[in-house]
């Protein structure tokens, strides 16, 4: 699913972010990636997405060998997986349907097929009623709760959620845990990252924690290390 | 691609091109400027190279034959003109023929030559020789010189390389004019759509992460560019087609003088009129197309 073998990242000049990381993450886990800023977690979610490239090593996320993918797959690669920002990543313009739909139609995916999906999706994240609402006339929980909506439009076999509770308030960070949780039940694999350890102990989940781009503990229970 | 992503990509291109205005129609002028020009530069050489061909389907290569060339000499110069790709045409014109032909030429008078029949006919006989190409004058004239039994070749080269220079100057001229235009429309035209591109690059990057392909992104903005391309080579073509209409009408009913001359060989407009419109909306989209795809690589890099 996720494999990051003796990864290292290297930005011009001479900044490592990450040094030598190895992670193995299956089908269906429910994983924590956990730092402060700057520990090397936005550089390990930016390697995933193929947005930047390793300096040294391999990454491969379901099935894709992104040291080695070609310019022109990574598109296809990127449909096999869902990512929910931490700013959600809507544009203004378009409601919460369009923007849903937005997703399905740059991959070439029918009108039918999204006029059949896109109410199922919004019915799921619970916001069937606010469909012709535009990001704006939303909260943030409502706001992330489209971005995950679109997230999930293709069906991927991975979501990433990048500091899902960063955004919105206690409240809110529970009914998005929640939901992520459901999906996580489905089969899906489902990976958070967040500066928020208590976050990652309360769910007690697989927890990486990352500090200077090192990998310092890698719990498959719960307990987060102290190092 | 789905036909159904076509629509939508046609209307993100038609919303975008009315979405920014004032920008489109300031490309579609700059645009039809440029093309106009072209236009005009482009008619100004096809009708001097009609008018040079003209000119040079006037000038003929004589060649003399020497009185004691055989009929050997005078064969094999036949054979080699027949062979001969350069040639148009050619006509042998014989010591009687010439003397005859000198006769009709004087009219009432040519019993003054009447002396000068049979023996006695200082006219040489000779070939007349048209060129399909007026820089091919010196090249055939010298090798017909090495000719036995040839005196010498008469060749119009002065004349010739007045109008070889004209071609050239014209050709050149309007080329380079061109390549300045396409270029200025370009620019213009990739400014117009790098407004949009940054307008929606939050969009563009959000695509790219939803797995948008990159063909996918540009598409839109190429349907823009050839939008624009496609506006200006019409009103272009309704113009210059317009003014060559006019001008002709002008030249061959109205104009005297050397001017009148000229009619004989401008080119009628509705034997160029498709050439004409399939080049500009061509160069329209040449233009637009490049255009939109130079200002777009940037922000493809996610």
């Amino acid at each position: 699913m996720i494999d990051f073998k003796n990864v290292t990242k290297v930005y011009d000049p001479k900044i490592v972010a990450l040094k030598d990381v190895n992670v193995h993450i299956d089908k269906g886990e429910f994983v924590f990636v956990l730092g402060h800023s700057g520990a090397g977690k936005s550089t390990f979610l930016k390697l995933m997405l193929r947005e930047e490239k390793a300096t040294k090593g391999e990454v491969i996320v379901n099935g894709y060998n992104l040291s080695k993918i070609k310019e022109r797959d990574i598109p296809y690669m990127r449909r096999t997986l869902g990512v929910v920002f931490q700013d959600f990543r809507l544009i203004p313009n378009l409601t919460a349907y369009e923007n849903i739909a937005f997703a399905m139609r740059v991959t070439n995916i029918d009108e039918k097929e999204i006029k059949r999906r896109v109410p199922y999706i919004l019915n799921l994240v619970g916001l069937a009623g606010k469909r012709d609402k535009l990001p704006a006339q939303l909260s943030g929980g409502e706001q992330q709760r489209v971005a995950l909506a679109r997230a999930l439009v293709h069906n991927p076999d991975l979501v990433i959620a990048d500091e899902p509770t960063g955004n919105i308030d206690p409240q809110l960070s529970i009914e998005i845990m929640e939901l992520l949780k459901a999906i996580n039940s489905t089969g899906t694999t489902v990976l958070v990252v967040t500066h928020e350890h208590e976050l990652a102990r309360r769910y007690a989940r697989r927890t990486i924690e990352m500090r200077s781009g090192v990998i310092v503990s890698d719990t498959s229970v719960g307990k987060v290390g102290t190092i | 691609m789905k036909f159904s992503s076509f629509k939508y990509l046609f209307r993100q291109g038609w919303n975008n091109f009315k979405g920014n205005r004032l920008m489109s129609v300031a490309s579609v002028g700059v645009v039809t400027s440029c093309l106009i020009l072209v236009g005009i530069c482009g008619s100004l050489v096809l009708n001097v190279n009609s008018f040079v061909q003209y000119l040079g389907a006037q000038n003929e290569v004589v060649i003399y034959m020497k009185d004691e060339a055989t009929l050997e000499n005078i064969n094999s110069i036949n054979s080699s003109l027949e062979k001969d790709e350069d040639v148009a045409e050619f006509k042998f014109v014989s010591k009687e023929e010439a003397l005859k032909e000198q006769m009709e030429y004087m009219g009432r008078y040519e019993s003054l030559l009447s002396g000068y029949q049979g023996e006695n006919n200082p006219l040489p006989a000779s070939f007349r020789v048209h060129l399909d190409d007026l820089t091919r004058l010196e090249p055939v004239s010298m090798e017909f010189s090495a000719f036995e039994g040839v005196d010498y070749v008469s060749t119009p080269t002065e004349l010739a390389g007045v109008l070889i220079t004209l071609k050239n100057v014209t050709y050149y001229a309007g080329l380079a004019i061109l390549v300045i235009l396409v270029m200025v429309s370009m620019v213009v035209i990739s400014n117009t759509i790098r407004l949009t591109v940054f307008a929606r690059r939050r969009e563009i990057s959000i695509m790219k992460y939803v797995g948008a392909t990159n063909g996918f992104i540009r598409l839109p903005f190429i349907v823009e560019g050839l939008l624009i391309g496609t506006i200006s080579a019409l009103i272009t073509f309704a113009v210059v087609a317009g003014g060559y209409v006019y001008l002709f009408n002008y030249i061959t009913t109205q104009a005297t003088g050397f001017i009148a001359m000229l009619s004989m060989c401008m080119v009628p407009f509705t034997s160029i009129w498709p050439v004409m419109l399939i080049g500009f909306v061509g160069f329209g989209w040449l233009i637009g197309g490049m255009g939109s795809a130079f200002s777009m690589r940037k922000y493809l890099k996610v």
